[in-house]
């Protein structure tokens, strides 16, 4: 029962990872970038929701559009001021430019919340600790469950509107060939600029996800964005689907790595990580030799 | 309607047009020729405003369009059909359409009368665009372009890579829309082919040009001599 109970919590764990991978999937899906400030967008997702909740005491389901909207407008001034300009550059500039990027943000946040540690589960009633009992050794967290539905409401819906709409089409074309869409009419800074305004956005979701389920300081961005970043590589960089499955099986591995020693989580998440990025890396001839030999 | 003046274009340190300058009337149909390399290419995509020339114009309708971007010069009534057809991969034949209807020039040409002139595509709505044979990735490439309903398009090497039968529907597609008035500017390396649609021919050879003349009658030995650089070649160095 503790190992079902164990694998569960990854489960729930892993849609977390993926509400907070979503973007870093989206962005790369379509830029090219591996957007390593997310981690911090993130973090600075949780303080706007925290100042809205705290200061000005809006109710949560209030704040969050209010953050969506601030940090989509974030977005597009990302672009146009720093990832339209390092991509000119070349594939490793926006890389070194959202690095910085971080270290500035994470500072900026800092000076202006000092290290206080924060959460937003005092914002959200009963929220963070209720629970429903499935039998006397299992039961699942309401937050637990909210975490799974809004993961595959956030990768549904984006899949959805990318499919669907005729911005999420002009979206899927650019990413398929930024020239080409110059060609047809369409200027591809501006659809670059209004995904990264979504992808942005949906900073704001990961945002809530951390606040409620647990503390952050003005520097939990790298670790945020490590697991992010892990899980997408797990699932597949790019691929939507591939993140939240790729969030689920970290999660149910550093769950099972916690389970066999206290150490365990993050030694067991990193090198199921490891694992998965040297199978990727590995070339298919040597893979294929590898599962001849696994296999009798 | 289109004048090139004096565009030197390129990349990088390698000049692929040099100095060319040639005008375009409304309704002409101007065969591009000249082997590869010789920077056919290069023209088409900087009238097209798909790069910025060195130096040198390009003037559209009156106005001067060289400091344009490609999407700009759409909205005007230019459109390519790039080399290689670049459909969308990963959209499907209708999506690839759709996601270029309605932002050039309203005009004739709409999704329906798209897919009636090119019944190939309308079968294959639902198929991704990548899984079309290159004939039918060639007619989607082409309809994409006529959706911005252009007064000037560009089709560069349209039979490149195609099965004759292949070009053979693609011509037949085309050459309806020839004639009228519709400006066409065709970069072709079958010549007869290029002569038989177009009203004028262009030589290219090493970045500028090296004949220029009607299409109908043209003398196909004087053509060959400018297309290879045969009189070049012959000067003693």
């Amino acid at each position: 029962m503790a190992l079902l109970a164990q694998i569960l919590q990854g489960v729930f764990l892993g849609a977390y990872y993926a509400l907070i991978a979503a973007s870093l999937s989206f962005l790369f899906g379509v830029l090219r970038i591996i957007n390593l400030a997310h981690g911090s967008l993130v973090v600075l997702a949780a303080f706007l929701l925290f100042l809205a909740a705290d200061r000005a005491g809006l109710p949560l389901p209030f704040a969050l559009p209010l953050t969506v909207a601030v940090m989509a407008a974030l977005g597009q001034a990302l672009y146009h001021l720093v990832l339209a300009r390092s991509l000119r550059a070349g594939p490793l500039v926006p890389l070194l430019s959202t690095f910085g990027l971080a270290i500035v943000l994470d500072n900026l946040l800092f000076e202006t919340f000092g290290a206080d540690t924060r959460s937003l589960a005092p914002y959200a009633g009963d929220l963070a600790y209720a629970s429903f009992a499935l039998n006397d050794d299992l039961s699942l967290g309401e937050l637990d469950l909210l975490t799974l539905a809004a993961a595959f409401l956030l990768l549904g819906g984006l899949q959805l509107f990318l499919r669907h709409t005729r911005l999420g089409r002009t979206i899927r074309a650019t990413a398929a060939d930024p020239e080409v869409v110059g060609l047809i009419g369409i200027d591809a800074r501006r659809v670059y600029a209004w995904a990264s305004a979504l992808a942005i956005a949906m900073a704001a979701i990961g945002g809530l996800g951390l606040g409620l389920r647990a503390t952050f300081t003005p520097y939990s961005g790298a670790t945020q964005l490590l697991f992010a970043f892990e899980a997408v590589v797990i699932g597949g960089f790019g691929s939507l689907w591939g993140t939240l499955g790729g969030g689920i099986l970290l999660g149910i591995a550093q769950n099972l790595g916690a389970l066999l020693s206290p150490q365990g989580f993050l030694p067991a998440g990193h090198g199921f990580f490891l694992l998965v990025l040297i199978a990727r890396l590995l070339p298919r001839p040597a893979l294929r030799r590898l599962r001849r030999a696994a296999l009798p | 309607m289109l004048s090139v003046r004096r565009v030197s274009a390129g990349y990088g340190l390698l000049q692929a047009v040099r100095g060319v300058s040639f005008e375009l009337a409304a309704g002409e149909t101007l065969a591009l020729v000249g082997a590869n390399g010789a920077g056919k290419t290069t023209l088409l995509r900087v009238i097209a405003g798909a790069m910025r020339p060195f130096s040198g114009e390009v003037h559209f309708m009156g106005h001067d369009v060289t400091a344009l971007p490609a999407h700009e010069r759409v909205k005007r009534g230019i459109a390519l059909v790039p080399e290689g057809r670049r459909v969308f991969p990963g959209l499907t034949v209708a999506e690839n359409l759709e996601v270029a209807a309605g932002r050039g020039r309203s005009g004739p040409w709409t999704l329906a009368r798209l897919y009636e002139t090119f019944p190939q595509l309308a079968a294959k709505r639902k198929a991704r665009a990548e899984t079309l044979s290159g004939g039918q990735q060639q007619a989607l490439a082409i309809a994409r372009a006529l959706l911005a309903n252009p007064s000037l398009l560009l089709l560069d090497e349209v039979s490149l890579g195609l099965s004759p039968a292949a070009v053979d529907q693609v011509y037949a597609a085309l050459t309806p829309m020839l004639g009228g008035e519709l400006t066409v500017i065709l970069v072709e390396q079958d010549l007869e082919r290029a002569l038989g649609v177009a009203d004028r021919v262009i030589c290219l050879l090493e970045g500028s040009i090296t004949h220029t003349g009607p299409a109908r009658g043209a003398d196909r030995a004087e053509i060959m001599a400018a297309y290879f650089g045969s009189k070049g070649s012959a000067k003693p160095s």
